[in-house]
């Protein structure tokens, strides 16, 4: 049965934690304010190279066909008939662990057309895939399904180069990160793809059942205690050896170490496309969860991340050097990642535009207008997370991965106490460790062909 | 669903709010009113108590509007202007006449504030936590208070010119753009709505202030306010921000008409092919609807699209026969897409994918209609996706930014927002069926493909 172990106001959707199982903790903020709710649950394991690409296509092998619903088109149409219930495999990385899972989005009760219990029948349905994949005579997943989503996520890799901005980020964190087990494409290249066997996913998939931590996170209208105690109920049915075994769960802390910049790397390579791109990465080794992290925030606010920031005021609307320049705190990893789009002959001049800026912010020649300025848009948008359940739960479920315990209204009091002097600490904490540089070589479209049928 | 959803009353004025309509919605437990505010500019205000609260003002002017009229006594001028103008009007308008930006004025309200332009209309709109009276305030103000100079047009060219590289760089976007060179012969949403560099060079500061005083009118524009605000607050920010409007439109007497494209032809190819920077290749299927344009009733053209959301969902949705075929034979990855769009005089739907044999696809696209046709619809197949389709639209209206883009794109359309859940409920399989027996047809179809550039071995 469902224990309440810390339970917190409801007034600005806080969430209460509750303990489902050994391991398994709910999360859930109780409310009638959306029509459609979110259920997520997330597996973390530890991200290890090696595994990562088995890990992924277990993901979307999962998601392929069911004992009960043997292919994707019955998988399909079961959640079509649950409301059209979007249901999405979860495959991403927060701090040092790899995310897997699903989620989950439900419309409310009170907007059914008959009475499906649709969280139980959803629920049931995740359940079928996490614990009931379609599997061959020897016992491991379907070969078929394995071969083809192989081919599907090697040939997403491949697409990269269909989207140049997208691929040329890609390309800098694997630079960025080469000496870490995190960072990079969790489904690897497409050799490491390739070379995935049936016996890996397996490993993968029992180590997800039996070890990685269960955390689900609700925001709906249902009560967190019946909610718990389905989940509690479905979870002894569908994984009896877990529960009745006690095994430990595995690593529950995903917190990274402290990530210190290189001597400068840059790395120059080339794409027949039209446009460059010039990313420049920094470590500052502030983290979510450290003292400094809210001074960074409204640093890299004034930096980069908005319409009034430096970058897009300087390099963009002063100089017409580019139409997107813009600056991105990872906040698990504390790096801050400088983009922009531009032409190739414009390469140093836009380089030299964006050091200067970071360069204002190290020296505090930054206006009290900017700080102002950025500290009520970074209020507006962390107001407007409670908005958005997709919003709350990312919130929620990124500072339990990591341990840090704070709420919207934390962050918001926060941003409200930093100072100037702080914000010129956290710009000068940013440590340049790699430029990468994609030069277009013009754009490649080939002439057009008509034909007539 | 609800056969009477959607009740509506007309409110008598009262203090500053003229005579408005109540929109309710019983299933939805949503209220929204409409009014023509003095200056002759429809506003819809949706309250709900949120935190966001976002203002959208439209004008119905946009990419497609090239060509335009202006009323000489009886005589009618016609103006050309280069591709573009409308999505450069809109970058320019954030420009103040201190030579700052707007966005300064926003961001030290802790308000987002940002536009878009499409083929038929062009939009701001803000988001606003707190000081979201000031906000709306400034959005009206700033919309209606041009100011333009060649310096500033000038640097605009080259952020733009850039925006346009970046565009040109996706290949989706570049495979949809030669579909809709296929599909429409002169119609201009066959091109860029940012334009090409060579066009948006002979854009000037004039040009910019012509059109924008052909188009930027109170009867051609409309404000859309969804957030936890009255109607009777937006009202008076209207009667403050706009008070000066009429009495400097009354300089600039040329009102500026759209010229309505006919172009309902078959299209000249059934094959458009190209290369591009894509791993493997790409395709778009459509299918253009002349039948669409050739409705005049609103509410008529909106049961279509209903209709035709079902019959989409049925054939070419991801738990449909079709995507399952294809990609279960390896002949379609999971990036995929389809849908029916519609523009006052273009309505066209399509399938986008990537695939390594894209004429197997197209083979297998007429096989399945064919058979389809032949077969008929499957009831069971009907209520899931009307289920879908009424799912869907419920879970719109959790967001103030979702809210407000349905209602623009109701108030385009001269509907009205909420009888969407009914219309789901009257429609029947009879007509989902009939609708695909008329449509799909070979003759006004076609198929894009880009293929990888073939590179020389080394």
């Amino acid at each position: 049965m469902a224990e309440c172990r810390e339970v917190q106001s409801d007034g600005a959707l806080e969430p209460v934690v509750l303990t489902v199982l050994p391991g398994v903790t709910l999360m859930a903020c109780s409310t009638d304010r959306f029509k459609v709710g979110l259920l997520s649950m997330t597996m973390p394991l530890p991200i290890r190279r090696e595994d990562a690409p088995a890990a992924s296509l277990l993901m979307s092998v999962l998601r392929r066909g069911t004992e009960r619903y043997p292919s994707m088109e019955l998988i399909n149409r079961r959640l079509d008939e649950l409301y059209a219930t979007p249901c999405n495999i979860r495959n991403g990385s927060t701090g040092s662990a790899q995310c897997l899972g699903f989620s989950a989005e439900l419309l409310g009760q009170r907007f059914l057309l008959d009475d499906t219990p649709l969280t139980e029948e959803v629920l049931s349905l995740i359940m079928q895939m996490l614990c009931h994949p379609l599997k061959d005579a020897d016992g491991l997943l379907n070969a078929r399904y394995v071969e083809a989503e192989k081919k599907n996520i090697s040939d997403a890799v491949r697409a990269l180069i269909n989207r140049p901005s997208a691929y040329a980020l890609s390309r800098f964190y694997d630079i960025f990160n080469e000496q870490y087990e995190h960072g990079h494409l969790l489904c690897g290249s497409v050799a490491q793809i390739e070379a995935v066997t049936r016996e890996q996913m397996a490993a993968v998939h029992e180590r997800m059942l039996c070890r990685a931590p269960i955390r689900f996170f609700y925001i709906g209208n249902e009560d967190p205690q019946v909610l718990a105690a389905l989940l509690a109920r479905t979870l002894e049915r569908e994984l009896p050896a877990r529960f009745a075994t006690g095994a430990a769960v595995a690593q529950e802390d995903f917190r990274l170490p402290v990530l210190k910049a290189q001597p400068l790397r840059r790395v120059d390579e080339e794409m027949p496309v039209g446009q460059s791109h010039l990313i420049l990465g920094y470590r500052t080794e502030i983290r979510l969860g450290d003292p400094e992290f809210y001074a960074m925030m409204l640093c890299n606010e004034i930096l980069g991340s908005s319409p009034v920031s430096r970058l897009f005021t300087q390099v963009r609307e002063e100089r017409s050097l580019c139409y997107s320049c813009s600056s991105d705190y990872v906040i698990d990893r504390g790096d801050v990642i400088i983009s922009c789009g531009i032409d190739k002959d414009s390469r140093d001049e836009a380089e030299q535009a964006i050091l200067e800026q970071v360069e204002v912010m190290r020296t505090g020649a930054f206006t009290d207008a900017e700080l102002e300025a950025a500290r009520q848009l970074l209020l507006a948008t962390y107001a407007q997370l409670t908005d958005s359940t997709k919003a709350i739960g990312g919130f929620y479920t990124t500072r339990q991965l990591l341990g840090v315990s704070q709420t919207i209204e934390d962050c918001r009091a926060a941003f409200a106490a930093v100072t100037r002097e702080q914000v010129i600490a956290a710009a000068r904490r940013m440590t340049p460790d790699t430029v990468y540089f994609l030069r277009g070589m013009g754009a490649a479209q080939g002439e057009e062909e008509y034909e007539e049928e | 669903m609800k056969k009477n959803d959607t009740t509506s009353r007309i409110l008598p004025s009262s203090g500053i709010l003229p005579e408005m309509i109540e929109y309710h919605s019983h299933t939805l437990g949503e209220t929204y009113y409409r009014f023509i505010h003095r200056s002759g500019m429809p506003i819809l205000v949706f309250p709900k108590k949120i935190t966001a609260c976002t203002a959208m003002m439209v004008v119905r002017y946009g990419a497609q509007d090239v060509s335009y009229t202006t009323a000489q006594g009886e005589r009618l001028i016609t103006h050309d202007t280069p591709d573009g103008v409308a999505h450069f009007l809109e970058h320019k308008l954030f420009g103040e006449e201190d030579g700052g930006t707007v966005d300064e004025l926003f961001s030290a309200l802790g308000v987002d504030v940002n536009a878009w332009t499409d083929y038929d209309k062009t939009a701001y709109f803000i988001s606003a936590t707190e000081q979201r009276e000031e906000a709306i305030f400034h959005l009206l103000r700033f919309v209606t208070h041009p100011y333009f100079t060649a310096e500033s047009v000038e640097r605009e060219q080259g952020i733009i010119g850039q925006e346009i590289r970046m565009v040109e760089d996706n290949p989706w976007q570049t495979l949809h753009r030669r579909t809709m060179g296929a599909l429409y012969s002169v119609h201009p949403v066959r091109r860029s709505i940012c334009g090409t560099e060579a066009s948006i060079a002979r854009i000037t500061e004039g040009v910019l202030y012509d059109c924008y005083y052909a188009f930027y009118r109170p009867e051609n524009m409309y404000l859309v306010v969804c957030g936890d605000i009255t109607a009777e607050t937006v009202a008076e920010i209207a009667d403050r921000a706009l008070e000066d409007w009429e009495y400097r439109l009354a300089c600039h007497p040329d009102k500026g008409s759209r010229v309505y494209t006919h172009d309902q032809f078959p299209p000249e190819q059934s094959l458009v092919q190209g290369t591009a920077n894509v791993s493997r290749p790409i395709f778009q299927i459509a299918w253009k609807d002349p039948a669409y344009c050739d409705i005049s009733n609103e509410y008529e053209r909106l049961r279509r699209e209903l209709t035709m959301g079902i019959l989409s969902e049925i054939l070419f949705s991801r738990a449909g026969l079709l995507y399952n075929r294809l990609f279960e034979c390896g002949l379609l990855s999971p990036s995929y897409s389809y849908g029916y769009s519609t523009m006052p005089d273009v309505a066209y739907h399509s399938i986008s994918g990537e695939s390594d044999d894209p004429d197997a696809v197209w083979q297998e696209y007429w096989r399945f209609i064919d058979e389809q046709k032949r077969r008929g619809i499957d009831a069971e197949d009907f209520e899931r996706c009307r289920r879908v389709l009424y799912a869907g639209y419920v879970s719109e209206f959790d967001f103030t930014d979702d809210i407000a883009d349905l209602l623009v794109e109701s108030e385009g359309n001269d509907c009205a927002v909420f009888p969407v859940i009914s219309m789901i409920g009257d429609i029947t399989l009879e007509q989902v069926q009939e609708l695909l027996m008329q449509s799909f047809d070979r003759e006004y179809t076609v198929c894009s493909v880009l293929r990888p550039i073939e590179r020389k071995e080394k």
